[in-house]
Order: C-alpha cells, then structure tokens, then sequence
C-alpha cells in the first residue's frame, strides 16, 4: 500500500474519533464505521487485468428523521496488473467519493439499512501506453446491516453496487462494480 | 615507351687507327631531333686553365654555325657536375681518370627505338696538361671531336672525328661537316633531303664458302614533304633490297648483299647511290668494301631454345660457335634487331619474354672470327606469354549471399585450356568454357570471411590466379513469425504486433538483430535487439492493415546479413 493510501484512511479514522465522545450505542443517531472491501469490477476485462482485490471505505450515517439518514461515503483502490500483451505493469487508482440516503432500520441487535445516491469517481490508468485519468459523476447503492457488538460499537456488513461510465480516449469503460466489505462502527 | 639507355663512350685517343684512306664520316645511329637546342653548362671549377670554358663554348659555336643545320648549342651557364651521368642536363667537366690514354669521354643516352638523342656528358680527364694557349693539349679542339660524338658522328679516318689527337684543329672539317648536314639538314625550303645513317658498308668474304651476312644502311628524308628515293650500285656482286623506297621523315632499311660466288681472293670495292629527283642534296653515296680471304668461316648453331619453340617468361638463348681463328664474339638477334654480343663462350643471352607479344620471332646468333668471317643460325620460335586474368564478379571486398556468380575475366593469345575456382583453396569447379564461372551456392555455410580464387590455364599450362576477399553476411534468420494483438489496458487502446524469430544455425558472430518495417519499398528501422533477444514488438499499429517486416542478423563486423522476411494481416 502507499503512503497516499495511508494518508487517506489515517484522515478518516482521525476526523471519526473527534466524533465519537458526543454520543454512546442505543441513544445516538449517527454513526461511523470503516470497512474492507472486495472489489468485484463490472467490467471484465479490468478483472483481466488487474483481478478482484481489495479496496477501503469510511461512511458516515447522519439521522435525518425517523428512518432517514444522510449517507456520506469515501473508498480507496489502487492496484497493479499486466497489460495482455506485453505483460507490462499498469496500474488503476480509484477514489469514488458520493453520498445519498440512507433508509435505516432497527429491530433489536441488528439493524438492515439500503442506501442509493451519486458518487464522483477520481480516476486514473498509467502504464507504458499512457496515462488516462479524470472525474466521473455515477452512482451508487447499498445495501446491509448493522449488529450491535456492546456498547456503541457494532459491525456493518455491506454491499455496494457503483456504476460509472468513463472515455478518456478511445476506450469507454465502467469503473464501478461489486463491492462486499465488512467492517466496523461507532454509534453517536 | 621509349626509355633512356646509355649506350657507350668513345674515347678519343684509345682507339688506335687500323684502315687509311680516304673514308668518309661515319654516323653512330643516334642523333638529335631536327630543330634541337641542345643546352649545355660547365663545371669550370674542376680545371685548372683559365678560361678553359670560353674554349669549350668556341667549340659547341663551330658546331652551331653550320648552315643551314636544324641543330645549334646554347650555353645555360656553369654546373656542378664532377662526372657524367643521366640526369637530363648536359654538362661538361673535368675529372682525373689516370694516365689510362683516354683524353676525354663523351656520353649520350638516346631513345628506343627511334635512336633520338636526348641527353649527353663531357668528362675531360684532368690527368693530362689542358690549355687554351694552342699547346697540347687543346681543349677546344678535344671539345670541337667529343661535341661531333654528341652530334651523331662517330670515328673518321680524317679530320676533326679522327680517334687520336693529332694536333690543335679548331674548325670542323668537311667531311666533319658533310657528316652534320647529313643529319641535320635543314631545309630552308620546302624540299626532301636524302640523309643515310651510314657512309660505307664492310663485308668480308670466305672464298669458296657461303655468301656474307646482309648489312642494312638506312634511309630517310631528313627535309620536307616527302622523299622518293631509288638505291643504285655500281657493281654486279652488290645487291639492293628494296631499290626504292619513300620517306616523310621515317627511317627505311635497305638490305645490302653481297654476292661472292665465282669471286677469287682481293678486295674489291664499289658504291651504292641514293637518288632522288626531288632532293635538294641528291645524290648521296655509300661505298661498300670486300675482302674475300681464304679462310674457312666459323660455324654456329643455337643450341638452346629448340626450332618452333613455345616460350615464355626468360628464356636463355644459347648458341655454340667455332673457329679456326677463334671466336672474337657472338650476336644475338631478335626479328633482325641485335640484342646483345657475346665476346665469351658460353655464348648466351638471357631473353626476358615478358617485354614481347605473343606470336612468332626470329632468333639470329651471328657469330665472327677474328678476321671478321661470320656465320649466323636462325630459328624461328614462337613467344606465349602467360594468359591474363581478373575477376568481374564479386568485386574484392565484397558482400555476397545466397547463390554468388563467380566471374572471371581470363584472356591467352593462343587460348584459354581452363579456369579452376577455389573457395578457401578447396577446388569447387573447373570451367572450360566462355564465359568462365561458378555458381557458389551459400546456403549451407556459415557467415565469414571466405577467399575465392581462380585459376587459369593456357594452352601450354601456363597458369595465372586471382584471389580476391569476399564476406559472406549472415544467413536470415529461421521462424520469422508475428502476428497482432489487443494489448488494451482498461482505460488504454493499444494494439501490437508480437515479433519472434529464431537464430539461424548456421550464423556465427551475431551481435545484434534489426527489425525493419517495409513501407513503400523502403526499410524503416523498427528496433534493434541484442543477439540474444528473439522478440520485438511494433506498437501502435493500425488493427487494419497490412503490415511488412524484415528481419536481419548484424554480425561482430556490423555487416548486416540477408532478410527473413513476414506479412502480417
């Protein structure tokens, strides 16, 4: 992983734990989590290329009124591959950044939610051939569940489905895909 | 090409007078061209007598005062010479040469085969007392007789061309004079001039024995326009060949036989006479001496090489002559032309042939006894020399693949038996047949140096070879294959043609390969990949078209070798 990556997650865990001491599990409306994922690309020649792999995310759910939320979310993915040929190293990075609703439910220990809204892609491809990078508006949904370890904290469970068409060149393309991630939250 | 030979020198007072009478001048058969200056300087530093250099230009005067004569002497001033020698000045000096009876030398160097003078020296020998005053020596008057030498006259029973010094003389006598003007007449109008190259003519019979060799004189108009001439002789036993003859400046030989059958022991004498109706100096006359003796004439025959000889190369000619009297020398002859004298057996000439055509000679050895007899033996041979050879193709040096042409240029002036050709001497072929060549097939042998050679033969097995260079470049190298491919990144259009090809085995010293791409007839460098690298990839192709390739291997020498070649659809 590079330093950029770092970086980013690093922001994320920090902007999260100046939240955290305003409220505790079962009173708080909001919550934070982090999670990684598993990347699945839509399109089948990115997964010849660069494979499934992982990819990281921070959300954020803030309570609008009863069920509603307001979804925010940040992910991170950056991967090496060989080009088919040459068997040349290329490498994809991409940071979708969006947000949207969030219908959220509770029902005991576990709390199912569904989420859709647009996401910007941040882009870029390099290798040998050149480089192709850019930003992209698309869209995405979520789907999941919260389940309540102690306290505040609790685990998420997701899936995400991103779509986003791009042509910087020749070659038009969809970066989204299927993204199963687990990770874990804090209620506030 | 003419070239310049130094014929002889005569000494004036060695040659000791045998015949009296009243003989005329005598030519030495070399001469100045018509209309010469010749220009001369002296070393006055190397006598002691003053003024010794205004008497040797009084006597170069005497000679330039002749009229009407097409040669005069000019004065360039004082040189440093200490001896003769051929150097294309001519120059005067003084050298001491010992009490060995010789007063003063002159030397000249003249053309082949036109006898024209073109350099001659005076060497005075300083053992002996010189003066200008008239006492003996005198230095004009040995001047005025080596001058006549340079001239073209040779010794005289009389006047200033007499062998010995007999007293000052300081003007050129008549016959001294005669002899000049017979040489350099110089018309002061537009008539021919008979000049001859020869004032009498010598034979000595054997009575009772063959007749005396032939003697030549020759003719020539020494004026203008031209010369027609009719040869006379005023005795039945002299014979003329031919009786008449013409001349615009070239030199005509009359052969003169005498005819002793019946003749008893004497001597006789007559004349021959060169007439022209048009000739300002007509006529001239030549006298012709005979002594027939009772002695019997020597005997000679050629011994070595063999009548109908095939020759080449140097040949010795040898011939074994016999006398009663003894031999005083043999004569060599080539087509009537003397090549050499032999005084002592064996009685031999080395004859380089290389000098001479092809085709058939005459070989004559004369031989003389002391009392002037002579016999000659004649042979007939015929000179082959070495045939000629060349390559036309591959030129030396060359680069050469595939099927190689061998082509020789091979050239006899009694034919070509043969050409063998070698490659790194190992025989590959022999041709017997115009044009001579050999096919070299490549295709099986590895890159390099190699050296092609070629034989040839004449009909006498006379041989001549020619070995050229050549470089036999890399072979194309084997599986030349490629084909195009997709080699997208996602976001990335990019199709390629993969390249690959295997070493030719049969190539040695690859360093590198080059890959062209073919485009209207022309190369393009594409890459160029170590010796070990078999792939190449050509990038951002056109998924639709037709693409060429060439491949070729690069050896140690940076010679690039023959193309494999590929299409690529």
């Amino acid at each position: 992983m590079k330093p950029f990556k770092y970086y980013i997650v690093m922001v994320f865990f920090v902007t999260t734990s100046f939240l955290l001491p305003i409220s505790g599990w079962g009173e708080g409306r909001h919550d934070i989590n982090v999670k990684v994922n598993y990347f699945f690309p839509s399109e089948h020649k990115f997964q010849e290329i660069y494979g499934q792999s992982l990819s990281f995310s921070g959300e954020m759910n803030l309570q609008l009124w009863k069920s509603f939320y307001l979804w925010l979310i940040g992910s991170y993915y950056d991967q090496e591959g060989s080009l088919p040929s040459t068997r040349e190293r290329t490498e994809m990075t991409l940071i979708p950044l969006g947000g949207g609703v969030k219908l959220k439910f509770r029902a005991g220990n576990v709390s199912p939610y569904i989420g859709f809204g647009p996401v910007v892609f941040i882009y870029r491809e390099s290798n040998p051939i050149g480089i192709a990078k850019g930003t992209r508006t698309g869209f995405i949904g979520q789907a999941g569940f919260n389940v309540k370890i102690s306290g505040s904290l609790f685990f998420d469970i997701s899936v995400n489905y991103s779509y986003c068409k791009v042509k910087p060149q020749n070659i038009e393309a969809d970066i989204g895909g299927i993204q199963a991630g687990l990770g874990i939250g804090y209620l506030f | 090409m003419k070239k310049d030979k130094k014929k002889f020198w005569i000494p004036l007072a060695a040659i000791v007078l045998l015949v009296a009478g009243s003989l005329a001048y005598v030519l030495t058969g070399q001469h100045w061209p018509v209309g010469t200056v010749i220009v001369y300087s002296i070393n006055p530093n190397t006598a002691q007598v003053p003024d010794e250099d205004t008497a040797v230009r009084n006597a170069a005067g005497s000679w330039s005062q002749i009229f009407p004569a097409g040669l005069k002497f000019t004065y360039a001033g004082s040189s440093s010479a200490t001896t003769f020698g051929r150097n294309y000045n001519n120059t005067v000096c003084w050298k001491d040469e010992g009490n060995n009876g010789t007063l003063a030398s002159a030397y000249w160097w003249y053309s082949i085969p036109d006898n024209t003078t073109v350099e001659a020296d005076l060497v005075f020998n300083d053992w002996y007392d010189w003066h200008t005053s008239g006492d003996q020596y005198d230095i004009q008057t040995v001047a005025l007789h080596e001058f006549g030498h340079w001239v073209g006259l040779d010794h005289s029973t009389t006047g200033i061309m007499r062998a010995s010094y007999s007293g000052l003389q300081r003007t050129i006598d008549a016959d001294a004079r005669a002899g000049f003007l017979d040489m350099y007449w110089f018309a002061q109008e537009e008539s021919p001039s008979i000049q001859l190259d020869r004032a009498s003519l010598s034979f000595i019979g054997s009575a009772g024995y063959d007749n005396p060799l032939p003697q030549q004189v020759r003719v020539r108009n020494s004026g203008e326009l031209t010369l027609d001439f009719q040869v006379e002789t005023n005795r039945p036993w002299i014979h003329v060949s031919p009786s008449s003859g013409s001349s615009s400046g070239q030199w005509r030989e009359i052969i003169v036989t005498v005819d002793i059958a019946g003749m008893s022991i004497g001597s006789y004498s007559g004349t021959i006479s060169v007439t022209s109706a048009d000739a300002d100096n007509s006529p001239r006359y030549l006298s012709v001496n005979l002594d027939i003796v009772n002695d019997k004439p020597p005997s000679v025959s050629i011994t070595s090489p063999k009548d109908g000889a095939v020759l080449s190369e140097v040949v010795k000619v040898r011939a074994q002559a016999s006398d009663d009297k003894g031999i005083e020398k043999v004569e060599f002859y080539l087509d009537g032309k003397m090549e050499i004298t032999d005084r002592q057996a064996p009685f031999e000439w080395r004859w380089d042939t290389a000098d001479f055509p092809s085709g058939g000679h005459t070989i004559a050895a004369r031989a003389h006894d002391t009392i002037g007899l002579a016999t000659e033996d004649v042979i007939e041979i015929k000179v082959d020399q070495p045939p000629s050879l060349s390559f036309v193709h591959p030129a030396a040096d060359a680069e050469v693949s595939g099927i190689v042409s061998l082509t020789v240029s091979a050239r006899d002036d009694f034919g070509v038996r043969r050409v063998r050709f070698y490659v790194d001497d190992v025989l590959k072929s022999t041709d017997r047949e115009r044009p001579f060549g050999y096919e070299w097939n490549t295709a099986s042998i590895s890159n390099g140096g190699y050296r092609l050679k070629a034989v040839c033969f004449d009909t006498i097995e006379q041989s001549v070879q020619k070995e050229i260079p050549v470089f036999l470049i890399p072979h194309p190298p084997s599986n030349f294959v490629g084909e195009k491919q997709d080699n997208s990144s996602v976001l990335l259009e990019q199709y390629i043609t993969g390249l690959s090809w295997e070493p030719n085995v049969l190539n040695e010293n690859i360093q590198h390969y080059r890959i062209y791409r073919v485009e209207a007839n022309q190369e393009i460098l594409l890459a160029e990949t170590e010796a070990g690298v078999f792939t190449c990839i050509h990038r951002d192709i056109d998924r639709d078209k037709i693409y060429f390739y060439t491949l070729r291997a690069v050896d140690s020498g940076g010679r690039e070798g023959e193309a494999a070649f590929l299409e690529v659809r």
